[in-house]
């Protein structure tokens, strides 16, 4: 299916979607958070469709803006590809889980979970992954600071002679 | 209700033929307790530090937790706080055992959100890296895995045939591990004199070596008696998991990205994606075994396809801006999808990166694999589930 095709194939079966964005051959759709868990059920679900691949899921921090959660799905049955994406506000960072719709969003979930701080509503085990027990913070949110770039300064940002 | 019966017990003390007296518990008096063992973070079957909470009752497993993160250095991290140039150097540390895999990926990125054009010379020359590389990660799971079993020949014979492969990729590369050899729009330097033939003259040697590894392993006996049948995977979980690499090819689903969504120049190469029947650990293996032989039919075709020309297009800035954008570049590495998420906002480091590695989605999907396996099972599941944990933790 060609990415015009696919694109008009999820708005009309995955019914009110935000916008469709074409970047470098890829394709993505923007959902409300509300919907993020209805619209991952009907990709999984439609024949048409079968998304039955988690590549990843991740969030991107987009400072004030809050984060933009990420989900790749690929499905092995017709071979094509699709980035799901939504935006949840900094100070109520929480959306619906889909452990329950793929069992690989499980880890992803916690990782994106100890990394940003966000909440994964119905997550059978939200526990820390990759992070120790006792970390404090989150570590991939842009006001959490680094501490090597804190005592020197990055030696790329000098212009090269 | 408990019983008591007259037990015939040969060797028992009392001699054969003497009778003792048994007492057998029912179910209800008899309680069986379940017990949790931690296997790990320090153990042989893991490659790294994994660590796997077992609750076994008696000897079945009946629930096993992977732990992990003992190695976690936050990788997505650090790339926000570097080049384009220098995550080549950061990407090619994790996974240890497939370094020219885990970089080619992130130029090829950079590459896709500058639109860039590399040119063809580097492409096929990045091809064949891959492939030795491919060879080289293999050759360690074939040699590690029948150790694991027992056996101790196999993992003497790998590391003599990637001895080689190391020093040929030294031989362009001027490193045996951590190569960094790509560089964003082609690479660092041309083929050394000598390299085609040379790398010619090594997949012959270790195409007509490979036959030992079958006698040694895939032919034997034991081997089979300890894997065929164990650690099964049906296809659907591990979909639904996100597995991919040879792990997912012996379920028997042919998915390889260099098949369903080629990049480089791997739609003109010709090659078989090797897939299992039963997806357990001797179907694991034996696709393990068939890739090698894939990939070196991909690095003869590549010797005779190598054209002329530069390594890097005519002029490259001085610094690298991708313009805004966001991008996923898939490749197929050695042990499964890597891919890299990139999202610039026009500056000089990435504004997020986000790394996605085969062994971490494969090993979440252990548990799936070890419910209702025997313990003595244990080190054939684990060690056919090829997973490097530095690629799990980042």
């Amino acid at each position: 299916m060609k990415l015009d095709e696919l694109a008009s194939a999820i708005t009309e079966l995955a019914g009110p979607i935000e916008r469709t964005e074409q970047l470098h051959g890829q394709l993505a759709i923007h959902v409300t958070p509300q919907r993020w868990h209805e619209v991952a059920t009907v990709l999984r679900d439609h024949p048409r469709l079968a998304f039955n691949v988690v590549t990843f899921l991740t969030a991107v921090d987009e400072e004030a803006d809050g984060f933009e959660i990420v989900l790749s799905l690929w499905s092995a049955r017709r071979l094509h590809r699709v980035f799901v994406k939504t935006v949840v506000p900094r100070d109520a960072a929480r959306i619906a889980t889909l452990s329950d719709v793929w069992r690989g969003a499980n880890w992803c979930e916690r990782e994106t979970w100890e990394q940003f701080g966000i909440t994964f509503d119905g997550h059978p085990n939200l526990v820390k992954l990759l992070l120790p027990i006792e970390f404090d913070g989150f570590p991939l949110r842009k006001d959490f600071p680094l501490m090597t770039r804190e005592l020197k300064d990055f030696p790329g940002e000098k212009e090269p002679v | 209700m408990s019983s008591t019966e007259t037990r015939h017990a040969g060797m028992l003390p009392g001699g054969p033929g003497e009778s003792i007296q048994v007492v057998v518990a029912s179910d209800e008096e008899f309680e069986t307790k379940d017990m949790t063992l931690s296997i790990g973070p320090q153990h042989p079957s893991t490659h790294g530090v994994l660590r796997v909470v077992l609750t076994l009752d008696g000897e079945i497993i009946k629930d096993a937790i992977p732990v992990v993160g003992y190695m976690h250095r936050g990788f997505d991290k650090l790339a926000e706080a570097r080049d384009y140039r220098q995550i080549v150097a950061l990407s090619n540390r994790h996974d240890w055992l497939s370094a020219f895999g885990n970089e080619i990926g992130v130029v090829l990125a950079a590459e896709r959100l500058m639109e860039l054009e590399v040119p063809a010379r580097a492409t096929w020359i990045r091809m064949l890296m891959c492939e030795w590389n491919r060879v080289l990660n293999h050759l360690m799971f074939i040699g590690s895995f029948g150790l694991e079993l027992g056996a101790m020949t196999p993992i003497f014979y790998a590391f003599r045939e990637r001895e080689e492969i190391q020093a040929l990729m030294e031989m362009a590369t001027g490193a045996r591990l951590h190569y960094t050899y790509c560089r964003v729009g082609g690479l660092k330097e041309d083929l050394p004199k000598g390299f085609i033939q040379r790398s010619a003259s090594l997949v012959k040697i270790i195409r007509s070596r490979m036959a030992d590894y079958e006698g040694l392993l895939l032919g034997n006996e034991i081997f089979k008696k300890r894997t065929v049948g164990i650690g099964r995977l049906d296809p659907q979980v591990a979909l639904e998991y996100g597995v991919s690499g040879p792990i997912l090819q012996a379920t028997g689903v042919a998915e390889d990205a260099r098949k369903t969504e080629p990049y480089l120049f791997y739609d003109q190469v010709e090659f078989d994606v090797p897939v299992g029947a039963n997806g357990d650990s001797y179907d694991r293996f034996h696709v393990l075994y068939l890739r090698v032989l894939e990939s070196l039919k991909i690095i003869e075709q590549i010797h005779s396809k190598i054209p002329a020309g530069p390594i890097m297009p005519g002029k490259m800035p001085k610094n690298l801006k991708p313009p805004a954008g966001w991008t996923y570049v898939r490749t197929e590495n050695s042990l499964g999808e890597t891919g890299y998420y990139v999202v610039s906002r026009g500056g000089t480091e990435p504004w997020r990166f986000k790394m996605r590695t085969p062994s971490f989605h494969n090993v979440s999907m252990i548990p799936e694999l070890l419910r209702g396996v025997l313990l003595p099972d244990l080190i054939s599941v684990l060690g056919s589930v090829f997973f490097v944990v530095g690629d799990v933790d980042r």
